[in-house]
């Protein structure tokens, strides 16, 4: 055994003593450690809990719907209905989908019973659908026939259901007949209100859209009206950003507290033992070689207490019902999963070198002052 | 071989006046007494000789030695005995010999031998605790020994002893002391320990009486 081994032997040994000769110093940091491992264990999961459900959010296809409205009056009709115009491909750079209708101010009669709204596409082979007069419903066989009436005109439109998620929400209300641009075009003529549906691939898209429709609206002077969750997607993504400062300062706090609480007793303990450190000194040891078994012993205390505290955390959560309770996002936060253990185990590393500074300030002191 | 002590002055911490100012002497290889009333310096002068308090004033020069202080010089070169006598706690006799002996890199074997010469070998075993004061002394004095050092402070060795443990702790000062480099200062009011000195410092005479 090396000299350095035997006085870690000696250090340990008597570290163990004074555990089972004062049990009240290890059991308060360790009650601390605990009582602190479990409150930032439950704000770290709140917070972590938040963050997720704000970037599932935030990723969600209805949070990241856009709908553009602009109402085309007749003399600006003729300009959009360009077959050359390409301000819908436009739109379909900005979106992971894109569908753009344009809206008649008619309505067609159906087998003479009922009167449904007429858009039209610019492309509907684009969007699966033949280059026809179609009907869009979910009330009617695919492929059956009916006879749309607009008008002098009389059409037979073929019944189709919605060819995608965008379809579905325009049709939600009800049917729709659809024809291609070209074969709607007369009447067309009287203006029309065109439709941006867009499915944005992030809130960054949503906000180019916004200042592209503005553009064209202050610009270009059109009637532009855009409906998206902007406004609240930006006030979610803030939160986002103060959840993180706020995981942050738990995490940081946690270890704060539980140094400064297990250096106070660290500091205590060590006014009784700063003789014996002091003399150990004096036979030529090192105060880094002291100084790391004050580290060590304060961190190995400081992880076994927030262990401690995660494990009676886990243990309650497994013996109560904690949905019942309202309180699943505990469990569902991953709580116990490697990320939050390490960070609490992390804090607890901080915290325990938090509590050596006493130690090491203690360890300064000339020794001529301390042995008597 | 000397250690010379020149305009040597040491102010504790807090304190207005110094408690050694000024002070010039020349300890030579054996057994140096330093003696005075209370209050002196005689503990405060041992301190500064081991490197254990840094002085305010003046310096100490061992040229032979490595620096007062220093943790070469804790290790090897320096061992003394304090008044408190500070032995391990929780630790037996033994222990404290080994440990203190591994640290210096001699020996342990040694230790066993100023045990026998202290009388304390029987009782090798047993915690420091549950030994007597003169015990104690005994141990804290085999302890210092056994690292054979170049330089050995006692502080007050025979305090409160009875003549039976001084004779003990005086012969084994003695035998020490017969090796022909080593320098042990003694600060004691004990007059008993008077024969075996080769040296006296009285610090009545050196110093000014303080106010």
């Amino acid at each position: 055994m090396t000299w350095w081994t035997s006085i870690a032997f000696y250090l340990w040994r008597n570290s163990f003593r004074r555990w089972i000769e004062q049990p009240l110093g290890v059991l308060g940091k360790w009650a601390i450690a605990a009582l602190i491992g479990m409150l930032g264990a439950v704000m770290i999961a709140g917070a972590t809990f938040l963050g997720n459900e704000i970037t599932r959010q935030l990723a969600s296809r209805d949070a990241l719907a856009v709908a553009i409205l602009e109402i085309v009056p007749p003399d600006q009709a003729n300009a959009l209905l360009d077959p050359d115009d390409t301000e819908e491909s436009g739109w379909d750079g900005l979106a992971e989908e894109s569908l753009t209708i344009y809206q008649l101010p008619a309505t067609a009669r159906i087998d003479g019973m009922r009167d449904v709204p007429v858009a039209a596409l610019r492309d509907p082979e684009r969007h699966g659908y033949p280059d026809t007069v179609i009907l869009l419903t979910k009330r009617q066989p695919a492929g059956t026939a009916a006879i749309a009436r607009m008008d002098e005109l009389r059409a037979e439109a073929l019944a189709m259901p919605p060819s995608g998620p965008l379809f579905e929400k325009v049709i939600a209300s009800g049917e729709l007949v659809v024809g291609s641009v070209a074969r709607l075009a007369p009447l067309m003529q009287k203006g029309f209100t065109r439709q941006v549906l867009l499915q944005a691939k992030s809130l960054e898209d949503v906000e180019r859209a916004h200042r592209v429709a503005d553009a064209m609206q202050f610009v270009e002077n059109r009637r532009i009206t855009i409906r998206s969750a902007l406004p609240l997607l930006l006030r979610l993504r803030e939160i986002r950003g103060i959840q993180s400062y706020v995981l942050l300062s738990v995490t940081l706090g946690s270890a704060l507290v539980l140094g400064l609480i297990c250096g106070a007793l660290a500091w205590m303990e060590f006014r009784e033992e700063r003789y014996l450190l002091a003399l150990i000194r004096s036979f030529g040891v090192g105060r880094i070689t002291l100084l790391i078994h004050a580290v060590v012993e304060n961190c190995l205390v400081a992880v076994a207490g927030v262990l401690l505290g995660l494990s009676m955390l886990a243990l309650a959560a497994g013996r109560l019902d904690l949905a019942a309770m309202k309180l699943g996002w505990i469990s569902a936060s991953g709580l116990f999963e490697g990320r939050i253990v390490w960070v609490l185990v992390l804090g607890a590393l901080c915290g325990g070198l938090l509590s050596c500074i006493p130690v090491g300030i203690g360890l300064r002191k000339p020794l001529g002052l301390v042995l008597k | 071989m000397n250690i010379t002590c020149h305009e040597l002055g040491y102010t504790y911490p807090g304190a207005k006046t110094p408690v050694l100012d000024g002070l010039n002497l020349v300890i030579r290889p054996g057994i140096t007494l330093l003696k005075g009333y209370s209050g002196c310096g005689k503990s405060t002068l041992l301190r500064l000789l081991g490197g254990l308090l840094r002085p305010s004033a003046g310096r100490i020069e061992a040229p032979h030695l490595p620096d007062p202080g220093s943790r070469d010089f804790l290790r090897k070169s320096f061992a003394m005995v304090f008044q408190e006598l500070n032995l391990l706690p929780l630790a037996s006799v033994w222990r404290n010999i080994e440990l203190s002996c591994r640290i210096a890199g001699v020996p342990a074997a040694r230790g066993r031998e100023w045990l026998h010469l202290l009388g304390m070998e029987e009782f090798a075993r047993r915690t420091v605790e549950n030994l007597s004061g003169g015990q104690k002394q005994r141990v804290a004095l085999a302890r210092a020994m056994s690292k054979s050092p170049a330089l050995l402070l006692l502080d007050e060795p025979t305090s409160g002893l009875d003549d039976d443990n001084t004779g003990i702790i005086l012969s084994a000062i003695s035998r020490f002391s017969e090796r022909r480099d080593a320098i042990c200062v003694i600060a004691t009011h004990d007059h008993r320990i008077d024969p075996i000195a080769h040296d006296l410092v009285d610090f009545h005479r050196i110093l000014p009486v303080a106010q």
